[in-house]
């Protein structure tokens, strides 16, 4: 199964990290080389620099033939407009992105694009731990 | 009418200087204090300072009863998020916003912002117009109707030069308008008029033939720089 992600920090590389050990394709994109450091040294998918708004770099990460895309960038409405275009332009089946924001995470949740918040996923935790 | 803008650079607050001169009520959301600041010292105190993607914010600016809801930052991803905000959060009738990557109007379009104006587009059409003064420009699109209405020459040389409107190799459905020539007035086109070189014509055409259009009124006989 193929798997774009779209920022290459410490989320971004972790997640490529896992899903390329359990013998997914990856492709990662990031505008900064120096993001791909963060890859391991037998990472077996592929770097691509450029910026993941711009069909032509999708398409040479191989976007139209993706199963799943992730945006993860430090940019909630980067991410969010990368995983419309996914979603909208090029039909991929599964896309998630990170939304720091949690109130416009919900929105763009109702609006069909899977959004996770970390800002809300970690105070629940954190809520937990402290009943815990 | 209650208008809010998003982004308080030169588009911004020209845009608003103009609906304050209508007696439009005017709001700018900005994100640096410094422009903020500098946009209230002169216009008053029509700014609020934050970010106009964010519901905390938008709620604050009244956006629920917004007529209008413009997006002019220099980001498109943030132009197209704001807007979709104001529209699915708070239900603003019409949305607007600046794009600036021309191959993203069509996701604007898909995602429901009403009005989205490729300002990258607008600049490029007026340069090619200066620089190949033959080249057809698109004045305005009307997108409700699916036709542009556009301004091109008659070039030297072309074989219609010198004979009736009626047999000008026009698409169908597309409409001849005006005949602009130097030091006279404006000729309302009947169809036996004579066309000249180097008229200007005012054609009203489908959208989807703008570049059969511009095919037939291209000049041939210049050599591009």
């Amino acid at each position: 199964m193929k798997v774009i992600i779209m920022g290459c920090g410490r989320l971004g590389s972790q997640l490529a990290y896992i899903l390329d050990r359990e013998g997914y394709e990856v492709t990662i994109i990031d505008i900064d080389e120096r993001s791909f450091d963060r890859l391991p040294k037998d990472f077996h998918g592929s770097a691509i620099l450029g910026n993941g708004l711009d069909e032509k770099v999708l398409e040479q990460a191989g976007i139209e033939n993706a199963e799943a895309f992730v945006a993860v960038t430090q940019g909630d409405n980067r991410n969010i407009m990368a995983a419309e275009i996914a979603k909208y332009t090029y039909s991929v089946p599964k896309v998630a992105c990170r939304v720091y924001d949690p109130r416009r995470s919900e929105v763009f949740n109702q609006l069909g694009i899977k959004t996770l918040s970390p800002t809300n996923i970690f105070a629940e935790m954190l809520r937990a731990r402290l009943e815990g | 009418m209650y208008v809010i803008i998003v982004g308080g650079g030169q588009l911004g607050v020209s845009l608003a200087r103009v609906l304050i001169a209508t007696n439009l009520e005017v709001l700018i959301i900005e994100k640096s204090t410094a422009i903020a600041t500098a946009i209230s010292e002169e216009l008053g105190p029509i700014v609020l300072k934050g970010d106009g993607c964010e519901v905390a914010v938008l709620s604050e600016a009244g956006t629920s009863r917004a007529d209008l809801f413009v997006a002019v930052t220099g980001d498109d991803a943030d132009n197209l998020v704001a807007c979709q905000v104001a529209k699915h959060m708070f239900h603003v009738p019409h949305t607007m916003a600046r794009v600036r990557d021309p191959r993203k109007e069509p996701l604007f379009q898909k995602l429901g912002v009403d009005t989205s104006i490729n300002t990258t587009e607008l600049i490029l059409e007026r340069l090619k117009y200066e620089i190949l003064p033959h080249a057809m420009l698109r004045l305005l699109r009307l997108r409700d109707y699916e036709v542009t209405l556009v301004s091109t020459r008659v070039p030297p040389k072309a074989n219609f030069a010198g004979r009736a409107v009626a047999s000008l190799p026009l698409p169908p459905k597309s409409k001849l308008l005006l005949i602009l020539r130097r030091n006279i007035e404006p000729i309302s086109p009947q169809l036996d008029t004579i066309v000249e070189q180097d008229d200007t014509l005012i054609i009203l055409v489908p959208a989807q033939d703008e570049a059969t259009l511009a095919a037939i009124f291209e000049d041939t006989t210049s050599t591009s720089a």
